[in-house]
């Protein structure tokens, strides 16, 4: 009944999507980096992680298209509106080439290919994008 | 020196051992009908202690390329210890008899509805009227709660979030399909009558907030109905009286209240309550006419009806899938519920309001009788 109620279910998808999308990020960033010290990802998980990603950037490439959250998305894993924005915003003007990025680092990840540098900016930035997203959230929910 | 992050992770481990210290000192003080919540509780902390642990010592904290991801994970840590704190801390450390009078009246309404998860506790003492938090299992509720009965049927609302949010594919994704339908069809229409861009977008912004917001909003309204009947949308009724600003107006979070109003008449009717829905009806004209509010051009394009027929077709449907007990199968049981005596309450309460603060007050104190709470 409460805004409270609303905001709070709204932090907990925010949040959620973030730990996930970071936690993957940061897998493939570890295979990359080949460094036995900070942890190296077992083949299987870094199959599944590739293929997850590739469906949620799917999603992701999707809404940024259409430039409303109103394409079909998958439920278990929703898109907040916030997200969209902040990547909107960040690209005003040039989106097009953010989604072709985005489009060949979907490539990439379907494929099981090798990552690269740059590929690893783009994750980071959506990285980036979703933390703040559930930041913010966090912040109507409770600091307002 | 250590990295800031390397740093203030020690915060956070100082804290949530506070938290984990305090849970156990509680483990004497706190009745039964929160130890397994408690336990529950601990269970979590110790799930956090255990990856601060972790991050402080993996090396990958002070790894150029990785320190911001793990930046990102110790920001989740913090805001679930604040979220622990400001819900769960609360409830327990300051349970009261008023917290385990509502708590036992929770527990007892989900034995009755088919709640097909754990009771959540209740904590009277929300400055933010009714409000959940799903993923720590706790319902807020005002301080005076415990001593009333008319408000009580908004809890219900809240265990229907719980409902919601837990088993997404089932509620959300075809509520959201609904969405999508109704409003591409709607939008593809306008634009063939060659619409204004503006008016178009104005139509994208009303199927975005029904996916983001109103639809959970609308479909608890539906299930609590579902669950306590007509007491529900009395008490809406009760809700809006007193704080609405504007009837026909939804914000981002929630729809309009009289959209939510026309969907607990649908479901009402559904149920087979014809004369109960025209009584609140009835009323809800009444409110109407006082607030001399009048329903704007294009509100039946913000609140379609045939999406609240929709929904309320997803509700019932799921409802019965999920075994979910409605309020009119306890019809002439005998058996005595919370959800009778809601229904009782409001009954009372509509015909003889100046006789009703008895009837509540003996109400409650067979209540507490039947529960063993006597200190009230």
């Amino acid at each position: 009944m409460s805004y409270r109620t609303s905001l709070g279910l709204k932090y907990s998808d925010a949040s959620q999507l973030a730990e996930t999308l970071n936690s993957e990020i940061l897998l493939l960033k570890k295979a990359l980096l080949a460094d036995e010290q900070v942890g190296l990802a077992s083949q299987q998980d870094l199959e599944r992680t590739q293929l997850n990603l590739a469906k949620f950037l799917r999603n992701l490439v999707n809404c940024l298209k259409t430039g409303k959250v109103t394409s079909k998305q998958t439920v278990e894993s929703p898109i907040p509106d916030d997200l969209i924005k902040r990547l909107e915003k960040r690209h005003l003007g040039r989106l097009e080439y953010f989604l072709e990025d985005l489009e060949s680092v979907i490539h990439i990840l379907e494929k099981g290919e090798a990552i690269g540098d740059r590929n690893i900016e783009i994750l980071d930035e959506v990285a980036n994008a979703a933390d703040a997203s559930a930041s913010a959230s966090f912040r109507r929910m409770w600091r307002r | 020196m250590g990295s800031l992050l390397h740093t203030v992770l020690f915060d956070l481990k100082q804290r949530s051992s506070y938290f984990a210290e305090e849970l156990e000192r509680l483990r004497i003080a706190l009745p039964p009908a929160v130890s397994q919540y408690r336990e529950d509780m601990a269970k979590r902390l110790a799930t956090v202690r255990r990856t601060i642990d972790r991050l402080l010592i993996d090396p990958g904290l002070k790894h150029p390329r990785l320190a911001q991801n793990y930046f990102y994970d110790y920001k989740r840590l913090s805001e679930f210890l604040y979220v622990f704190e400001q819900t769960a801390f609360v409830a327990l450390g300051r349970f009261s008899t008023n917290d385990h009078l509502m708590s036992l009246i929770v527990k007892k309404v989900c034995e009755e509805i088919g709640f097909p998860y754990k009771s959540p506790i209740c904590s009277a003492t929300s400055t933010d009227y009714y409000f959940t938090y799903p993923s720590m299992d706790v319902i807020f509720v005002p301080g005076s709660e415990p001593f009333h009965l008319l408000a009580t049927p908004d809890l219900y609302h809240e265990l229907a979030h719980f409902v919601l949010q837990r088993d997404r594919p089932l509620w959300a994704d075809s509520a959201q399909i609904s969405i999508d339908e109704h409003y591409g069809r709607i939008i593809r229409e306008k634009e063939q009558q060659n619409w204004p861009t503006a008016a178009i977008d104005d139509l994208f912004q009303h199927q975005s907030n029904w996916k983001t917001s109103w639809c959970s909003e609308i479909m608890s309204d539906l299930i609590a109905t579902y669950w306590v009947g007509p007491a529900f949308g009395w008490e809406n009724l009760r809700l809006c009286t007193n704080q609405s600003s504007d009837i026909f107006d939804g914000g981002l979070n929630h729809p309009a209240d009289q959209a939510r109003h026309d969907a607990i008449q649908l479901i009402l009717l559904r149920m087979g309550l014809k004369d109960r829905a025209v009584e609140i009806d009835k009323k809800w004209h009444e409110l109407l006419s006082l607030t001399g509010q009048q329903k704007p051009p294009n509100y039946d394009l913000t609140f379609p009806s045939q999406l609240l027929e929709s929904l309320t077709d997803l509700v019932e449907s799921n409802c019965r899938t999920q075994h979910l007990v409605a309020m009119t199968d306890f019809q002439g049981s005998g058996e005595s519920n919370i959800g009778q005596l809601l229904n009782k309450a409001w009954e009372k309460f509509v015909s003889e309001p100046d006789k009703y603060a008895d009837f509540e007050a003996e109400e409650l104190r067979s209540l507490r009788s039947e529960f063993g709470i006597h200190s009230l």
